[in-house]
């Protein structure tokens, strides 16, 4: 599933990005990458701005972005 | 002649590299909680043991990826500059993080230094980091940091010295066996060219990651098609090519499964800050995160007129005693009546508003040193972007709040040139601590006391809602397509500095004094002079209409009558067009006879209540908040954007805008019966 469809303060892994260069570089940079614990942890009343955790940083990132992530419910 | 040492201070942003070199050296480089405050290089020079240490402060990168424009500063000072050794500072806060650019810096070929900062934080939180592991596995020295603390900074110092002395530049990375093979290949290939054959590994990683700064760097070499073809090949077997779009995947995962080992020896630390995490819940809450932030605009504008007209009355005696004292202390003539009529009551007008101005200035300081100033951008982005704007436009536009210039060298952090240009065009409409004086002296002469505060407030919304609507119209009319990817690094909540906060009011007040003395002072001796002169036939000044600067409001008032402006507002209309506080020193200088006669303590207020009609009043302040900003900032509006186009556009939009608008609410007014 996409991060943009994510709950609230549930624990997910990244299983994919999609997005392409060079933002697929600054998310990589931030954290973002294959098999990072990743868990949202808010987002605007519009659902257009999301609050996630991605490690140990946390980082604000648009629904746009937020589709190009896929992940998966942590067992 | 003592040696010289180049230190290229390199890190993530918002690790505290400016706070480092604060503590490293007593300079006063601006810093903030939130990545992106520093945005140009910026040097200082400190003489230890015998060296010149020359430390070059970088905007932060998160990867030599470079994506904004400000990495690319550092990215290029990296390849480029000349420098003897890197200082990598990290946030100890977030490790694994941090430890990506490390992996990249490591391999440049140059001696590096690990600076672990923060660590204070870390221990306070109950982790550790264990540096002497950590430098074995690595084979370079890593140092534990406090810059706020100033801990362990005379060893980072020493270790400098030592390092250039004795060290070198060698690393102990090793990646994945088919990476190190393909490493290998592409290696015997650079050697064969004798200006790359030095930083060959380094070229040879880049390059695996399809790097285009180094891709130009050897593509008219003469080795560079049978490199080409290698490369390719090596990256097939890689998997690079597969990993579609994403070549950096490949690589990117190399380094990640290192530094999991790394953190997995030497670092300790609670998975995330718990008590950021508890003050979000409230500061960034669905519902009530923006109506909070209001309410808490909403009290820096309370606060700052409220608590900064306290002393307003205490300046205008001491200006006022200090203007009899120069008076009696020249001897009679023309140079007396200058100074003690002309600069001294104008700029004493204008002092007067000195402490609204540092109240403002300090609470946008606090904003952006507590990492509110990052919840905010999250807040507002939706908004923003319904108007074309990104909500990383944000940090500059309120920085604009304060000074336009700041705002405008901010704006680096934005990727995309349109969205850079329009954020630019629009930070006049976010109105500048300057304007302050003018709002102030307004609202004091044609409102009650207790609703002046919610209007300076209502005042700046205005303002900013305006340049919205511009951002809109420009968005639509001329720039549009997409706008860039929003993602952006919430920091942790941190306790403002005192030190800091002290060292914003000097250099505020200092900035304030200078352009008060500089611009204010030499437009009143203007106008001194010209309302002044012509003398009549038995020596004496014309009344004010017949002298020379009469005469020119006359001229220039019919652009100004149909606003309801009499001769004088006009002159300060085009005078505050230097610098907003002008318009103020102005009104001052040519009202100096109306207000020896009015109470003390009312001074310009009560001129300006006295003489100018209300619904004139209001068409200034509309005028004030939108047209172009000062002398000052368009320079540095110029020296940022080149294009004639975008340069008239800058100069005729506010102005035009400013003037219908107040023109309009002129009728509008007078339409509902004022």
């Amino acid at each position: 599933m996409k991060l943009s469809e994510a709950k609230l303060n549930q624990s997910y892994t990244i299983t994919k990005i999609t997005a392409k260069a060079p933002l697929s570089y600054r998310l990589l940079s931030m954290g973002f990458s294959l098999g990072s614990p990743i868990t949202l942890l808010a987002m605007t009343i519009a659902k257009g701005t999301f609050d996630v955790r991605v490690e140990s940083t946390i980082v604000a990132l648009r629904k746009e972005e937020a589709e190009a992530i896929l992940i998966e419910q942590c067992a | 002649m003592s040696q010289t040492i180049r230190v290229a201070l390199v890190g993530q942003p918002n690790v505290g590299k400016s706070e480092l070199i604060n503590a490293i050296s007593g300079a006063s480089f601006k810093v903030g909680n939130f990545a992106g405050v520093t945005v140009e290089k910026k040097e200082v020079h400190v003489t230890r043991g015998g060296y010149e240490v020359i430390i070059t402060d970088l905007p932060g990168i998160y990867s030599l990826n470079a994506y904004a424009p400000d990495e690319e500063v550092t990215k290029r000072f990296l390849l480029q500059g000349a420098y003897d050794l890197i200082i990598n500072v990290i946030d100890s806060n977030a490790v694994s993080k941090n430890l990506d650019l490390t992996l990249q810096l490591l391999e440049l070929d140059t001696k590096v230094i690990l600076c672990f900062n923060m660590i204070d934080e870390v221990e306070k939180s109950g982790g550790s980091i264990d540096n002497v592991t950590l430098s074995k596995a690595l084979g370079v020295p890593v140092m534990l940091v406090s810059a706020k603390e100033t801990r362990g900074v005379d060893v980072l110092v020493q270790k400098i010295l030592e390092m250039h002395a004795f060290g070198e530049a060698n690393h102990n990375l090793v990646y994945d066996r088919n990476i190190e093979m393909a490493l290998e290949r592409l290696c015997a290939l650079l050697e064969k060219d004798e200006a790359l054959a030095p930083h060959k590994r380094f070229y040879a990683l880049r390059l695996l990651e399809n790097d285009k700064d180094i891709y130009r760097l050897i593509h008219d070499k003469r080795i560079f098609l049978e490199f080409y073809e290698v490369l390719l090949h090596e990256q097939a077997k890689l998997g690079i090519l597969e990993a579609e779009e994403n070549h950096a995947f490949v690589m990117a995962s190399a380094r990640s499964s290192i530094i999991k080992f790394l953190c997995s020896i030497a670092v300790k630390q609670p998975s995330y800050d718990a008590l950021s995490r508890k003050i979000d819940t409230l500061l960034i809450h669905k519902l009530f995160g923006l109506p909070l932030f209001f309410a808490i605009m909403w009290l820096l504008f309370q606060v700052t007129f409220v608590i900064g007209e306290i002393p307003m009355a205490w300046i205008e005696e001491v200006v006022g005693a200090f203007a009899d004292v120069v008076k009696n202390a020249l001897p009679e003539g023309v140079i007396n009546q200058a100074i003690s009529e002309g600069v001294i009551p104008s700029i004493g007008a204008v002092i007067g508003f000195l402490p609204n101005i540092i109240i403002l200035f300090l609470g946008i300081n606090l904003l952006e040193q507590t990492g509110y100033m990052a919840r905010t951008a999250y807040l507002l982005d939706g908004i923003f972007k319904r108007f074309g704007l990104h909500g990383k436009s944000f940090i500059p536009l309120v920085t604009g709040f304060g000074c336009s210039i700041p705002a405008y060298i901010a704006t680096k952090t934005l990727k995309n040139p349109k969205d850079k240009l329009i954020t630019m065009l629009v930070i006049s409409f976010f109105s500048c601590s300057a304007r302050l004086p003018v709002y102030v002296l307004f609202v004091s002469a044609f409102f009650e006391p207790e609703n002046a505060g919610n209007l300076l407030f209502a005042i700046y919304v205005i303002g900013a809602i305006l340049g919205l609507v511009a951002a809109r119209i420009l968005r639509g009319l001329i720039f549009s397509g997409q706008s860039e990817p929003f993602v952006m690094e919430m920091p942790k909540y941190r306790l403002p500095s005192l030190f800091a906060l002290l060292k914003e009011l000097q250099i505020r007040s200092i900035l304030f004094l200078k352009r008060a003395g500089l611009f204010i002072g030499s437009a009143s001796l203007v106008i001194w002079f010209l309302s002044t002169y012509p003398l009549d036939e038995y020596g004496v000044s014309v009344p004010l209409e017949q002298s020379y600067i009469g005469t020119i409001g006359k001229a220039i008032e019919p652009v100004f009558e149909p606003l309801g402006f009499d001769w004088k507002m006009s002159i300060a209309a085009i005078t505050g067009l230097a610098a907003k506080e002008v318009a103020v020193g102005t009104l001052a200088a040519l009202n100096s006879v109306e207000m020896e006669e009015s109470e003390p303590s009312e001074g310009l207020i009560a001129v300006v209540r006295e003489s100018i009609d209300f619904k004139a009043g209001v068409a200034f302040l509309i005028l004030m908040m939108v047209y172009s900003p000062c002398f000052a900032a368009m320079g540095a509006f110029f020296s940022e954007v080149k294009e004639t186009k975008w340069r008239l556009l800058y100069l005729l939009f506010p102005n035009i805008t400013a003037w219908v608008l107040a023109y309009s609410v002129v009728h509008l007014l007078a339409f509902i019966g004022y």
